[in-house]
């Protein structure tokens, strides 16, 4: 290697080495048997593509406002919250990196965040084994919390849902046929599709369409023409949140029309725009239209300081935020192993979610609204509700 | 037999984005010798470009001047603060060019992410063609109809556009040689301009086709198309148009007809396997007659 | 200072088990061979160590030895069908099949399609990279200095005129694909043990950009080029991350353009070499007292073709400036 460039270069390697070292955490006690300043560290996945970073931006941005109303509203008496929000970009590698950053150097008390299922499984056990409390914020699969009791989640599993109000729905609207369509590059999604389609089936629902798409498709007639020409009487979606409104707006250009079972992403604005999602009922665990627990508060709020209506995530975000403050403030104490303690045994939360606790699954304790997209907007939805197209 | 004729009508109306996508990058290549990597950049600048006018009350058809105006404007950018001067340094060879390429698509996607505050967002379908209709027995969507039709004429305004004026016919002999065009007094700076002018243009049509189709816009809209676009380009040999047209209908109707008839993973798989089929068989691609020697 | 290393553990992991991957693409390219199947190969390689450890129970070491080979195998089938592709279409081809690779393992049972396999030992030390790094190191010395290294930087240059002295080129570069495949296969298989999870989405076309770039700013001339561009912008951008991700990747775009016009050919690049010759002798004559200035510089030697410089190797002379009179 020529010598003036091989110098330079070890030159600069040395130079960012000893910039890399240091570092330090600030201790002291704030008299109430909690110390003067508590951290929450926040994994989260803010780029990517947009599909992902359109999830985990508002993620922060909930969990930044429950931070800063807590911190106002002297709710754990002198103690602040730090939010330490590190960007995860949709890398395994990264999440990795940053819960041993979180759990060995830094030493944050809590966690709340995780955005993708596949940078969780790689990192969540990392904080289980370090005995640090995580709460998981919109991950919808299921696996979740079992892998460790330092595990909770915001977000249930959604086939826990859809296993209480798919029957329902499906009865209301006489379906005798269903058709799915699915993200088959997705564990989650197929896995989803599966757990209803048995449930269905179970029913006496027959699946006469099966129908996968992948991210990368910018259309999917292919798909719908299959499912046209099978003829169902229902159609069911579990698919990820960029693609609702590409099919919504395709279905109609496909001719198709049929009753649409939605999956979670269609409490999206950006899906209740096109006109081809009038009518889809689908279930999920916030709406604007919550009127119980702190969810009318955290609209107002929401608005107030960011001038414009919350999503889902944020409310998730914002939850987790507070369910960790309330664990510490249960407990008295930010002692890991007795927020955990005050996480498990948490009862009547007041939250954006309604009022609720965790489960013995560490999953939260919420049945699940149906809602149907009516006029742009979603509406509750009840077995006697009408609609037209 | 309906339902055939069905799904090759899907095919033909995604074929018809890809062509007019792989339009820009085949031109590009055929002019410059640059695989722009930053391609999808223009697509996605483009869009929003679209969006923009749109939402500032202009009618649909004014707003997707302004949204290629916007595309080539960048287009152009690119070009004469990173590609060109690149190319007329020694020691600089198209793998280098692709490197900075990629630097560039990495800077641009930043921007208009930052620009956009990494929204999703909705892009209106109010303006565009909605709807189907019927003919013999096939549903035909009007708005894949009406990107059909923009297509086919994109392609033949720009096939007469090459072969019948003189700054057309220009760019087709610095295309074939540059040292050859120079001689005979062309000035290769023109044409390499007016390429990418075109490129620009075209992809940011492609992407509000593509911004209509999927009812949603974003920083990385772009991203997924940019490998399906290469694949069609080598598939119908870099450097033709209507190489570029042949490919990408190819690859759209390939999609949607094993997507359809066979599976979704051999759909996949698809657009690569016939790369590598064609780069092995047929290097220069289905329409190529000749590995033209660059003097 | 022994802290910050333990502290940054893992950083330290991946950026070397990144250095292995960009070296994978070195290889390649130090032999004329523009592959893009890195990425491909190295899934391949994570992926068969982590169906051995995990349903057949194989121990971590032989599942990465087997990982390493499995990606020289596939690269060898990938080389034998390129044969006769060179440039750019040599680069979109060995991107094809890479990419092909890892949509068909998300498509198999074995390999549990798009979920993709957990729990895999997480049984991974420091070492290995580091010793597999230092093997290639010594490798790479090895071959440059002798026969075989002349022959690749002669395959490199000029193909037909190589072919034209005697030299197997088809050898050469199938046998520079292998190379690359067993390195990808190998810090494939290396990064498997280190996360303990795999999935077909996480090789996208991010990391593909990411081993390219190194390899290209790092130069094709020597070894120790991507090897110290690998450590060095790996630190780069994890001191960028800290301030935010956009900035940092509008910096390492930016970075990228920059160094492209100032080192086309990377790192080792001898204009690279000669401008900072050239620099620190102005810098060095303008620090002596005025009145025993030296005389100006030679011109630099150009007697011999950059082709011929490139094939004979850096034995004639690291500067160029020394003549023999």
């Amino acid at each position: 290697m020529p010598k003036a460039s091989w110098r330079v270069s070890v030159a600069i390697f040395a130079g960012i080495l000893l910039a890399g070292c240091g570092g330090s955490t600030p201790g002291g006690q704030a008299g109430n048997g909690l110390p003067a300043n508590l951290t929450i560290g926040a994994p989260l996945d803010i780029s990517g593509s947009a599909s992902v970073a359109s999830v985990g931006a508002p993620e922060q941005e909930g969990e930044q406002l429950a931070v800063d109303e807590i911190n106002s509203s002297g709710f754990l008496g002198k103690t602040k919250l730090t939010l330490k929000v590190v960007d995860t970009q949709a890398s395994k590698e990264l999440a990795v990196q940053t819960l041993t950053d979180m759990t060995v150097r830094d030493k944050v008390d809590g966690i709340v965040g995780f955005t993708l299922t596949p940078s969780f499984l790689a990192a969540g056990p990392l904080a289980q084994r370090a005995g640090i409390p995580v709460i998981t914020v919109d991950l919808s699969g299921t696996g979740i919390t079992e892998v460790g009791d330092y595990i909770f989640r915001v977000s249930p599993a959604l086939v826990t849902l859809f296993e209480r109000s798919d029957p329902i729905i499906v009865k209301a609207l006489k379906a005798k046929t269903a058709a799915y369509i699915y993200s088959s590059d997705s564990s989650n999604t197929a896995a989803q599709k599966d757990f209803r389609k048995k449930v269905l089936e179970g029913l006496g629902v027959a699946t006469v369409a099966e129908q996968g798409v992948t991210a990368a498709q910018i259309d999917y007639q292919t798909q719908l023409t299959a499912i046209k020409r099978a003829n169902p009487d229902v159609l069911v979606f579990d698919v990820l949140g960029g693609q609702d409104a590409t099919l919504a707006q395709q279905i109609k250009q496909a001719g198709l029309s049929v009753a649409q079972m939605g999956d979670v992403g269609w409490n999206s604005p950006n899906v209740m725009a096109v006109s081809g999602s009038q009518c889809t009922i689908f279930t999920t665990v916030w709406d604007p239209s919550i009127s119980t627990g702190r969810n009318p508060h955290f609209l107002t709020l929401y608005q107030q300081k960011l001038s414009k209506p919350p999503t889902q995530y944020a409310a998730w975000g914002y939850d987790g935020v507070w369910l960790y403050a309330t664990a510490v403030k249960n407990a008295g104490s930010a002692n890991p192993a007795k927020v955990r303690d005050a996480l498990a045994s948490m009862k009547d939360f007041q939250g954006t979610l309604g009022v609720y606790g965790f489960g013995p699954d560490r999953a939260p304790t919420v049945s699940g609204i149906n809602l149907q997209v009516n006029g742009g907007k979603a509406v509750p939805w009840t077995p006697t509700s009408t609609c037209s197209r | 037999m309906s339902y055939f004729a069905q799904q090759l009508v899907n095919g033909i109306a995604l074929g018809s984005v890809f062509a007019v996508l792989a339009l820009g990058v085949s031109l590009v290549w055929g002019v410059l010798d640059v695989l722009n990597f930053s391609h999808a950049q223009f697509m996605t600048w483009g869009v929003f470009g679209t969006a923009f006018g749109i939402s500032h009350g202009l009618p649909v058809v004014v707003a997707i001047v302004v949204g290629m105006l916007t595309g080539a404007t960048l287009a152009v950018i690119v070009e004469e603060v990173v590609i060109t001067p690149l190319k007329r340094r020694a020691h600089v060879d198209a793998s280098s060019i692709v490197v900075a390429t990629i630097g560039v698509a990495i800077v641009l996607e930043t921007v208009i992410k930052k620009l956009t505050h990494s929204e999703l967002r909705s892009f209106t379908s109010e303006g565009f063609p909605s709807g189907s209709i019927p003919v013999a027995g096939i549903s035909i969507g009007l708005l894949p109809l009406a990107i059909f039709l923009t297509s086919v004429v994109v392609m033949v305004a720009l096939a007469l556009w090459l072969a019948r004026t003189r700054l057309g016919r220009e760019l087709r002999t610095v295309a074939y040689s540059r040292e050859r065009a120079e001689i005979v007094g062309i000035n290769p700076r023109t044409s390499y301009v007016i390429a990418f002018v075109i490129s620009g243009a075209l992809a940011a049509l492609a992407g509000t086709f593509v911004g209509a189709e999927t009812a949603l816009i974003s920083y990385s809209s772009g991203d997924g198309l940019l490998l399906i676009t290469f694949a069609a380009v080598v598939i119908g040999g870099m450097g033709s148009i209507p190489g570029a047209v042949l490919g990408g209908l190819v690859l759209g109707i390939g999609q949607v007809l094993t997507a359809a008839f066979i599976s979704q993973s051999v759909s996949d798989v698809l657009a690569f396997g016939l790369m590598v089929i064609v780069l092995l068989v047929r290097p220069t691609g289905l329409l190529r007659r000749q590995a033209v020697s660059r003097a | 200072m022994l802290e910050w290393f333990s502290a940054n553990q893992f950083f330290i992991d991946n950026t070397l088990i990144t250095t292995v991957l960009v070296m994978s693409f070195f290889v390649a390219l130090q032999a004329g061979v523009f592959s893009l199947a890195s990425v491909g190969l190295m899934a391949v390689g994570g992926y068969m160590t982590a169906v051995l450890t995990t349903t057949y129970h194989v121990p971590v070491v032989e599942g990465i030895f087997a990982g390493a080979l499995a990606g020289g195998v596939m690269a060898g089938i990938f080389g034998l069908a390129v044969a006769r592709l060179s440039g750019i279409y040599l680069a979109l081809a060995t991107f094809a099949l890479g990419q092909s690779a890892i949509v068909i393992i998300g498509e198999l049972k074995i390999t549990n399609a798009q979920q993709g396999i957990l729990g895999i030992p997480v049984l991974y030390t420091t070492a290995w990279t580091v010793v597999g790094l230092l093997v290639a190191a010594a490798v790479f010395e090895v071959i440059r200095r002798s026969s075989h290294g002349r022959a690749f930087r002669a395959v490199r240059v000029d193909e037909v005129v190589a072919k034209s002295i005697g030299i197997n080129a088809g050898a050469y570069r199938l046998g520079a694909l292998v190379l690359s495949g067993l390195l990808a296969g190998f810090a494939g298989a290396l990064n498997a043990h280190e996360i303990g999870v795999i999935s077909p989405d996480q090789y996208n076309f991010g990391v593909l950009v990411l081993g390219l770039t190194y390899a290209m700013v790092g130069g094709v001339e020597h070894w120790a080029g991507p090897m110290l561009a690998s450590v060095a912008l790996g630190i780069f951008r994890e001191q960028a991350r800290g301030v935010g991700t956009d900035i940092e990747d509008a910096a390492y775009g930016v970075l990228l353009v920059v160094l492209i016009f100032l080192a086309p050919r990377g790192l080792g690049d001898r204009r690279v070499v000669r401008g900072f010759a050239r620099l620190s002798s102005l810098v060095r004559s303008r620090l002596r007292p005025p009145g025993s200035r030296p005389p100006p510089p030679t011109p630099l030697a150009t007697d011999r073709s950059s082709n011929e410089r490139a094939i004979a190797g850096p034995s004639v002379g690291a500067s160029g400036a020394e003549r023999k009179t």
